[in-house]
């Protein structure tokens, strides 16, 4: 039987804001206020020639004000007696403190965190807290949007522990890390705006990478996603991650992401 | 006697002039920071919202909001601001369509709702037509916008802060 394993994901991205609602990070900007968001990320990565891991990822979202967001994750998979279980779960937050809009562009700066538990096994060098380690993540990201061109770009500090009794972190590992993203995305259909149930098409490529801390041990992967806004308020996002380069042991870094979002305006 | 008479009815109506409050056709409100309908789409969820919105219609293209006001209905300018805000974008330009029943006299203070306006430029406004006013205040147009008033505002700036008071510039040669 097949066992799909989540091993590589950096921030899921959730946004409202078409070519910046990157798929694998965050952008700067957050959900409008009073919103909420209900999202399924799920991860099908190629362990080895015969198998392939899946990873599912529930989350629900809520835009607190137009500062303020905070993100409640699940995390699912069927790497254990290929049954489905919940590993583990999370809590992610972005603070918007910076903003410059003009017509059709806009700067942005926000600071994020992430704290998560995890009782799966502890199999690879990469450490991840969305989906893999109990720990915690803090960082900022920097977006810039361009008419239709966003670029996005982020950094952390992340830092791990045991999973649970049975599964300690390995003291040899490297319990922290620095994570790096670069990303860029364009919106390539409509041309031209008529009206807000046209499917809005967005293309974006994504860089990833981690060093750890303790160890000189590095990974870079790169992802390319395209994504359909639906009647401004559907999301579809698929694409496929790739490694480039990489010095630690991974499980599963390589294969397909498909990820779903729906959005409720004005909730209270 | 009669030059007296006369000039006391001109104070008087001018005082009347600028105290009558008619209710604005409509808000053009300009939004920054957005380029794709789903962030328009945010931001006119938002405005629908407003207590004083009869309909709102969207222009995608250039990001920008007719808000159209229910008759009757008491407004504040700055609600506007504060809805595209919490949509998670800055308002860059708001202009009120007004068409008024008299004269709007010119370097006066008129009552836009619950704000009181500061007029900025000289311009004479016929009874009975439309015209547009722009509006100018840090949190209803772009810095770059606000910066060529800023001087003649100076006076009022603890009234701008006090969120009470609004420039006005009146645009000329309206047609609607």
């Amino acid at each position: 039987m097949k066992k799909l394993l989540l091993a590589l994901l950096a921030l899921p991205c959730v946004n409202l804001f078409s070519q910046e609602l990157f798929v694998l990070t965050e952008p700067a900007s957050n959900m409008p206020a009073k919103s909420i968001g209900i999202r399924s990320m799920q991860s099908f990565m190629f362990q080895n020639k015969q198998s392939i891991n899946y990873h599912q990822m529930p989350e629900f979202m809520v835009g607190i004000n137009r500062l303020w967001m905070v993100h409640l994750q699940g995390f699912i998979s069927n790497r254990e007696n290929a049954q489905l279980v919940t590993e583990g779960a999370s809590l992610y937050t972005k603070f918007r403190f910076f903003s410059n809009d003009d017509r059709h562009s806009h700067f942005r700066l926000a600071a994020f965190g992430r704290m998560s538990f995890n009782q799966a096994d502890i199999h690879q060098d990469e450490i991840e807290t969305m989906g893999h380690n109990t720990g915690y993540e803090l960082g900022i990201v920097t977006t810039q949007l361009l008419h239709k061109w966003a670029l996005n770009a982020s950094v952390s500090y992340e830092q791990v522990s045991d999973n649970s009794a049975t599964h300690p972190f390995p003291a040899s590992q490297s319990n922290q890390a620095i994570n790096y993203s670069l990303s860029v995305g364009k919106l390539v259909l409509p041309k031209h705006y008529t009206h807000y149930n046209q499917v809005n098409t967005n293309v974006m490529l994504e860089l990833l990478g981690q060093s750890l801390w303790q160890t000189p041990k590095y990974f870079m992967d790169a992802a390319a996603f395209i994504q359909w806004v639906i009647k401004s308020r559907w999301r579809v996002d698929v694409g496929y991650r790739q490694q480039l380069t990489n010095n630690m042991i991974r499980t599963a870094p390589n294969g397909f992401i498909l990820k779903l979002e729906y959005t409720f305006f004005n909730v209270w | 006697m009669k030059k007296i008479i006369a000039s006391l009815l001109y104070i008087l109506i001018s005082f009347i002039a600028n105290n009558i409050q008619a209710q604005p056709i409509k808000a053009q409100v300009v939004a920054t920071g957005l380029t794709c309908s789903m962030c328009s789409k945010a931001t006119y969820n938002q405005l629908i919202s407003l207590s004083f919105a009869d309909s709102v219609t969207t222009d995608l293209d250039n990001t920008s909001f007719d808000v159209y006001f229910k008759p009757n209905a008491a407004y504040n300018l700055l609600d506007i601001a504060k809805k595209v805000s919490d949509a998670g974008f800055a308002v860059g330009e708001l202009t009120l369509w007004y068409k008024d029943t008299v004269a709007l006299y010119t370097n006066a203070q008129i009552q836009l709702g619950n704000l009181q306006g500061i007029v900025l430029n000289k311009s004479e406004i016929k009874k009975d037509s439309i015209y547009q006013l722009l509006i100018v205040h840090p949190l209803l147009c772009t810095k770059k916008n606000f910066e060529p008033w800023a001087s003649y505002l100076k006076p009022y700036q603890q009234a701008l802060k006090a969120k009470k008071m609004v420039g006005v510039y009146v645009v000329p040669n309206t047609k609607l």
